[in-house]
């Protein structure tokens, strides 16, 4: 109990501090007092570090199987393994909350303490901005959703947790996620902040690129990681289902790569100043739109919490957000215009084009994602399945992937007649493979489009790395940023042959079968062997072995008594880098036969490996790096326009 | 301001409105809001085959129902389907309706010819799977005779599972 008190405590203070820094950072931001602004940070850092504590509180009543707090009740019980106990944390609503509120205020703490080379204005007004977002979270965790509240009566045991959420993917799925969608709150309020200062130089690029790019690789990893587990997990052999949480996940993720590269265009050209602002304002408010839908269950999900009070509050914290973004864009808007129109068969061209289709793809997405309720609102519920999206996004998606084939040989300025030459590797690769693909009597038109285009655009980079490979070897060390980038579209059009290959080409087959019957799957062939019964510390679990080759196959189900009966499938999966053959157990029955469906996935495992390639471009590309971009920003386009 | 700008606000503005308006009425009518319909008389829902038949579940009152919310894009559902086939053979004084949610029609179309429902099923036509509560596919009612909801399954069925909800609404 006395954890209950301490951890409520601690937040009651960081929320105090938290709206101390919000308040004093605006107001000694206007008046440029060094003093004050100091101080405003510093009140920041102690919400960070009273947040920590209570952080720490609540990790602790959970390994302590303190159950006299309502939240340790409701997600573990004494049978939970320790590690799933401590990843209860945020397993929940209200943990969650508090773990998404952590990382704001310890990123947020990380790019205060390295803005010391920002205007002390526009330093002070991004403090203000941070503060206030973290006061925010703090005041729902201490009014609406406190994961400290105590029962009345304390319990022997707890509840457990949800049999979905005992997976080692969930040990590390959703802490990536929600740290992604924390620290998208970084670029949004140093954006904010530039533009309330009238400060629309690159100056704020350069200082958030690193925690635009943080956000990114984060998403990027959890979008990965909430796709394995999908996959690995949810047994229905596939790995995206475009569920709204999916969706709101993707969103910020889409926003922030045109961010990532038109930000690129304002660096060495000087162009889509405002532009920038606007995708990382756009970027934060899905963000936020996100959080909404995901704890306030509007639509319904895999992934959504129990319905909480929370939903009006993050309703309204998105209305500030949109209504404070607008009215800074539009009084700013006169700072942002360009020198003169960019060509449009260029490198800005072409990173203007990609940014208006990922907007595009960001637009269905999200229509897709808000049908129910405006359809719902209008009289007649409708829903957007899969068809919706493949058909709206899908022609998107083929002229992005045309773009990442030409647009990394395009020069800056203006493309002439020489680029042609530097696409032949790039065409000469796409035109074999749609041979080889129209040859072996594939006539799908999705993938005689991605998967040439996809090898195209492997092609142009390693065309590049082979160029300067044979010239000027020591330029890729030097160039890291720029090498690293084009290792990530490498793994993009690796993630992008495996997406078609698994979407394509999967075979399923449903088979009941008798012990030592035999299923063959696009030449795959599994004996089953015969069924048990195994009785584990909290759960019951069914096995059918299946003999593939050597191995061993065991999709399982299983049965948590102590949660009402809840059942979940585990699947078997044996990898190689060609296909899966996944098996999953659909049923038992009483004369010893089993039920199966069998697929066999091509390619899934080139997911996974491009997807550990992208994120090791973007690192090695990054990490240590010294700021190329702000030197170019600094030397070539000094402006600082009027506030 | 230019004529350009002002139209670009005045859009975000329109924009912004539909979606806050749109959120704030998905609060009021939240799909995770979970009616206790266990214990009381089954919602109206009515369904729509591929024949054109509609299915009126109030009207099946008599009769021990199983009512399962699907979908073409749901792999579970895919998973179950054949296990719900055998059961309406096996117990033919059963009414066994699938619920198709959420989905479109073509969608619809295409699963049908691949997979046909021996037994009623077809999009909602009448009522909604909000006033169920479901939350997540596939989702599982059974309904006695009198038209009472006895029980709920969340997931895919095994065949031990759905012998059990039978033996509750079965007379």
């Amino acid at each position: 109990m006395i954890l209950g008190y301490l951890g409520a405590g601690t937040l009651l203070a960081a929320l105090v501090m938290g709206g101390f820094s919000a308040l004093l950072s605006f107001w000694a931001g206007r008046r440029e007092s060094a003093i004050f602004i100091q101080i405003g940070r510093r009140a920041f850092y102690a919400a960070a570090a009273m947040t920590l504590l209570g952080a720490v509180v609540l990790e602790v009543a959970l390994l302590t199987h303190d159950f006299s707090l309502a939240y340790v009740v409701e997600h573990t019980d004494l049978s939970t393994p320790t590690a799933l106990v401590a990843a209860a944390f945020y397993g929940g609503q209200e943990g969650s909350l508090l773990y998404w509120t952590l990382i704001l205020a310890l990123l947020g703490s990380a790019s205060l303490v390295a803005s010391a080379s920002l205007s002390g204005r526009v330093a002070a007004y991004a403090a203000g901005i941070l503060a206030t977002i973290l006061t925010f979270f703090l005041f729902v965790l201490g009014v609406v959703a406190s994961p400290f509240d105590l029962l009345s009566v304390t319990p022997p045991d707890g509840l457990g947790l949800n049999p979905i959420l005992r997976d080692g993917g969930m040990l590390i799925h959703p802490p990536v996620v929600l740290a992604g969608f924390a620290s998208f709150a970084i670029p949004f309020s140093f954006a904010c902040a530039a533009l309330l200062a009238g400060r629309v130089d690159a100056a704020w690029i350069t200082h958030t690129r690193r925690f635009a790019l943080l956000a990114w690789s984060l998403q990027s990893a959890g979008l990965l990681l909430g796709m394995w587990w999908a996959y690995h997990v949810l047994g229905w052999g596939g790995y995206w289902g475009w569920d709204p949480v999916e969706n709101v996940a993707l969103m910020p993720w889409l926003a922030t790569t045109a961010y990532l590269h038109s930000s690129q265009v304002q660096a060495r050209r000087g162009r889509l100043r405002l532009w920038n602002f606007g995708l990382v304002i756009v970027a934060f408010l899905l963000v936020v739109f996100g959080t909404f839908i995901v704890r306030s269950g509007v639509v319904p999900s895999v992934h959504t919490f129990a319905i909480s009070a929370i939903g009006p509050w993050f309703l309204a914290f998105l209305f500030i957000c949109m209504v404070f973004s607008a009215v800074l864009l539009t009084f700013r808007s006169n700072l942002g215009a360009a020198p003169s129109p960019a060509p449009a068969v260029s490198r800005e061209g072409a990173f203007l084009l990609q940014n208006l289709l990922l907007l595009g793809v960001v637009a269905v997405v999200l229509w897709g994602t808000v049908l129910p309720l405006v359809s719902g609102m209008l009289g007649t519920q409708r829903v957007a399945g899969a068809p919706y999206y493949e058909r709206a996004a899908g022609p998107l998606f083929a002229a992005l992937l045309a773009l990442l084939a030409v647009g990394p040989l395009l020069p800056w300025r203006r493309a002439g007649w020489t680029t042609m030459r530097a696409l032949r590797w790039t065409g000469v690769t796409a035109a074999v493979v749609l041979v080889v693909l129209l040859i072996t009597g594939v006539r799908s038109l999705p993938a005689l489009l991605a998967i040439p285009l996809a090898a195209g655009a492997g092609a142009t980079v390693l065309s590049e790395y082979g160029r300067a490979a044979l010239k000027r070897p020591q330029s890729i060390l030097r160039r890291r940023r720029h090498y690293g980038a084009y290792l990530a579209h490498l793994g993009l059009a690796v993630v992008v042959i495996g997406i078609a290959a698994s979407q394509f080409w999967q075979q399923e087959k449903d088979v009941t079968l008798k012990p030592g019957e035999q299923v063959t799957v696009a030449g795959y062939t599994l004996t089953y062997i015969g069924s048990e019964q195994r009785q584990l510390a909290d759960h019951i679990e069914f096995i059918s072995g299946m003999r593939f080759g050597e191995q061993t196959l065991e999709p399982s189900r299983a049965t948590y008594a102590g949660l009402g009966g809840q059942a979940l499938t585990h699947v078997a999966i044996s990898t190689t880098p060609m296909a899966d053959v996944y098996v999953v157990l659909a049923g038992t029955g009483d004369d010893g036969s089993a039920s199966f469906r069998v697929f066999v996935n091509p390619l899934v495992t080139w997911i996974w490996a491009g997807g550990a390639v992208i994120i090791l471009g973007v690192l090695l590309g990054n990490v240590g790096d010294r700021g190329v971009i702000a030197e170019l920003a600094t030397r070539r386009i000094p402006v600082t326009l009027p506030a | 301001m230019s004529r350009r700008s002002v139209a670009i606000g005045v859009g975000a503005i329109v924009l912004g409105s539909i979606l806050l308006l749109s959120l704030a009425w998905g609060l009021q009518h939240a799909a995770m809001a979970n009616p206790p319909v266990l214990g009381k008389t089954a919602p109206r829902l009515a369904i729509e085959t591929p024949a054109g038949a509609q299915v009126r579940v109030w009207e099946l009152q008599g009769k021990p129902v199983v009512l399962n919310f699907w979908a073409s894009w749901c792999g579970p559902c895919v998973e179950e389907g054949g296990l719900l086939s055998e059961a309406a053979s096996a117990h033919p004084q059963v009414a066994m309706v699938g619920a198709d949610n959420r989905d479109t029609a073509s969608a619809y179309e295409a699963f049908e010819q691949r997979h046909p429902h021996v037994y009623p099923a077809g999009p909602i036509v009448t009522g909604s799977y909000q006033s169920y509560g479901v939350a997540g596919l596939p989702a599982t009612f059974f309904i006695d005779p009198q038209g009472v909801v006895v029980a709920s399954f969340t997931g895919p069925l095994d065949s031990r599972t759905l012998d059990h909800y039978l033996a509750l609404i079965e007379p």
